[in-house]
């Protein structure tokens, strides 16, 4: 079983114009079975709900191959998005 | 769908495309055309000259070396030869040294010239009746050797004919130098032969004789096949009187250009025989127009006052190009074709992308009307209601939006709800119609906003596989107390507006639960919340439409300047629900100015009235 760690580091903000590129990043992952994921959120300044969904998305594709995913480093104000939408009861947040 | 553009529009379109296609491909072609031709035809003309030098070179040394070895011949065998500034000479016999040879020394040493010089055909050597008194010819003595297919024949001339009167003695006895005859038909060898003839002279410069030697023009024929500079060009060559020598077509020989009819043009354009007649080079194209249109170069040889000529026909010249002509006018009617096939299949393909954008833009339409209709839109919301001032206010920043509203009472209970959908455009409105509805349906038998949120997200989390979510809050106000039961789904927490007892205004942002938005995970416990409002006391809920709208620098509206709104409101003399809403909207629009609403924008505010004014 693989058990590989893969981080993706995110820089600016997420917002609409950048989901496309960040979609594409993560597609190109390819999780495989127990990975553990990290996103690097140190240098994102900002995240949309679009943004919050493909987190979702990946949160649920790591979970289901026997994975984790950690989302690190987010900043002050991303991290109130994450309290406020009770995205930080699901994520496992460092 | 209408059509934007009719067949016949394309149809021009596609015509204008041909013809400026056309007209380019015309232009550049004739442009490329004339540049070919010119530079083949100097080519050509190079070319020509060539195989002219070759030939005057090849045919000129022949008739040169046949000139040699006659004056060596004679020099050696006779005496010494004297030639004059022009080249001219002739050979004397000193009596002193040299005997008068016998008729059979004269065969023998024409034999043995003959054997040595395989490039002659035949020799002759003709004398003076004086010479030779006790020949037995009638007309005196002139042995005459020809190498009959490869063995030597003699022949004494004087027996036959009298061969002073010949154009080969008489004409070099009388110039009294020498002299090259016209070319003639030697019977017996069945040969055209070229006659060189050389005087003979005596110690007191009298004639006593004349030597000549015949040479076989077919090597002129040769060198003139090996000289054709084009496959069909014909190269031939003609003496004094216009009588080919050399041509590819043996049956010319000794007939004249005019018997021949070889070139129309010859007898229509004097100046091109005066210089050929004159010894001059020259170049003209003859049969004009016609099917035998040709280029027409000719050049002499000087020795002999002959003529080279090279007719090189047209299609020779020009067929390259003719050729390239027709195969890039073949492959520039393709393209252009092609083009124009293409430019119609481009066009009706952008009338389509146009008709389905125009299409899709008047369903969007529709869609954002429908929308719209979803949301509570009347105020007073509740005309006969005298406990409650609600107004809720949503402005998309596309056609449709993810954000929604909505309220409703039953049992003297308001329900009121406010939401977020994940994402922008089509996708977040089909969410957000799904939402809404489940709301209504769910909340007409249920009472707990926690459990309306529950059921809510138990059915938006199944088969959701794209992941959207809605981020919402739900209030449930008793309308006779003021009570309100409400449950926030990770939405933003509601700002209240609260009367101090000294009927100061305050406003400030409630700390609710934090609850996971709806969708996201079946089976999270949402949990109720409740509060109390007083008569005067209002919920304002907003969407992060309001918070997070930019000015031009990118800043956020935010919440302090949301709150600033709210509470001024009140100072510029704002009193209903739905004037609260449109005083903080015109401050985002102010923040804001010209630059483009990124978000859906949705306001909701309820103020609880009391019962007391009933």
């Amino acid at each position: 079983m693989a058990n590989n760690t893969k981080t993706v580091y995110i820089d600016g903000p997420l917002n609409a114009q950048a989901l496309d590129e960040v979609q594409k990043k993560i597609d190109a992952l390819l999780v495989e079975t127990g990975d553990l994921v990290v996103l690097d959120c140190t240098e994102m300044s900002y995240i949309c709900s679009s943004g919050l969904r493909i987190f979702l998305s990946m949160h649920k594709d790591v979970t289901q191959k026997g994975g984790k995913l950690i989302i690190r480093g987010l900043q002050p104000l991303v991290m109130e998005v994450f309290n406020m939408t009770g995205f930080a009861h699901i994520f496992n947040i460092e | 769908m209408k059509k934007i553009l009719g067949f016949k529009v394309i149809a021009n379109l596609a015509l204008i495309v041909l013809l400026v296609g056309g007209l380019v491909y015309s232009l550049g072609f004739g442009i490329c055309m004339y540049l070919a031709r010119q530079e083949v035809t100097k080519e050509s003309t190079e070319k020509v000259n060539l195989a002219i030098g070759y030939i005057q070179e090849h045919v000129d040394g022949q008739l040169q070396r046949v000139e040699d070895v006659a004056y060596t011949l004679l020099s050696n065998k006779f005496g010494k030869t004297t030639r004059d500034k022009d080249g001219n000479g002739f050979v004397a016999i000193d009596p002193t040294k040299h005997e008068i040879p016998t008729e059979d020394e004269v065969f023998d040493m024409l034999e043995q010239f003959l054997d040595a010089n395989p490039q002659v055909c035949g020799v002759a050597i003709g004398f003076e009746k004086f010479l030779y008194t006790d020949t037995k010819g009638e007309y005196g003595f002139a042995a005459y050797v020809t190498n009959v297919s490869g063995r030597n024949e003699r022949l004494s001339l004087g027996e036959i004919h009298d061969f002073h009167e010949k154009e080969w003695y008489a004409n070099a006895a009388n110039l009294n130098k020498p002299y090259w005859s016209r070319p003639f038909r030697e019977t017996s060898m069945g040969k055209v032969v070229a006659c060189f003839s050389l005087p003979l002279h005596g110690y007191d410069n009298r004639i006593i004789g004349v030597l000549a030697l015949d040479i076989n023009t077919e090597s002129f024929r040769e060198e003139c096949t090996k000289a054709t500079p084009f496959p069909n060009a014909q190269v031939a060559i003609a003496d004094r009187e216009f009588r080919f020598v050399s041509h590819p077509d043996t049956t010319f020989i000794l007939r004249t250009i005019q018997e021949t009819g070889a070139y129309d043009d010859y007898e229509a354009d004097d100046s091109m025989r005066i210089k050929m007649k004159n010894n001059e080079s020259g170049q003209y194209t003859v049969n004009e127009g016609s099917e035998r249109e040709a280029l027409f170069s000719f050049a002499p040889i000087k020795r002999t006052g002959w003529t080279i000529s090279i007719e090189s026909p047209r299609n020779d010249l020009y067929g390259g190009v003719e050729r390239m002509k027709r195969d890039t006018t073949f492959i520039a009617i393709v393209s252009i074709l092609i083009m124009v096939i293409c430019f119609i299949f481009f066009f009706r393909h952008l009338q389509k992308v146009t008709m389905s954008k125009v299409g899709m833009e008047s369903e969007l339409k529709i869609a954002s009307a429908i929308q719209m209709g979803m949301l509570p839109k009347l105020y007073p919301a509740f005309p006969d209601r005298k406990e409650l001032d609600v107004y809720g206010f949503l402005k998309p920043a596309k056609s449709v939006g993810g954000d929604l509203y909505d309220y409703f009472i039953r049992n003297d209970k308001f329900f009121c709800c406010i939401g977020d959908v994940s994402g922008k455009g089509v996708p977040a409105s089909l969410y957000m119609a799904v939402v809404r509805s489940l709301f209504r349906n769910v909340s007409l038998h249920e009472d707990n906003p926690a459990v309306i949120l529950s059921q809510l997200n138990t059915a938006l989390s199944e088969g959701n596989n794209h992941n959207m979510f809605c981020t919402m809050f739900l209030g449930i106000m008793d309308l006779k107390t003021g009570h309100v039961d409400f449950c926030n789904a990770g939405h933003n927490a509601p700002i209240i507006r609260q009367l101090k007892e000294n009927g100061e205004v305050t406003v400030r942002y409630t700390k609710p639960k934090v609850n996971l938005a709806v969708g996201v995970i079946p089976d999270f416990p949402y949990e109720k919340e409740e509060i109390v409002l007083k008569p005067g006391e209002a919920i304002f809920l907003y969407t992060d439409g309001v918070t997070e709208a930019e000015n031009t620098n990118k800043q956020l509206f935010g919440e302090e300047a949301t709150m600033k709104a709210l509470l001024d409101a009140r100072d510029n003399g704002c009193k209903t629900a739905k004037e609260f809403v449109d005083h903080v909207y015109k401050h985002i629009q102010y923040y804001a100015a010209d630059t483009e609403q990124s978000d859906d924008i949705t306001m909701v505010v309820m103020e609880y009235l009391g019962t007391e004014r009933n």
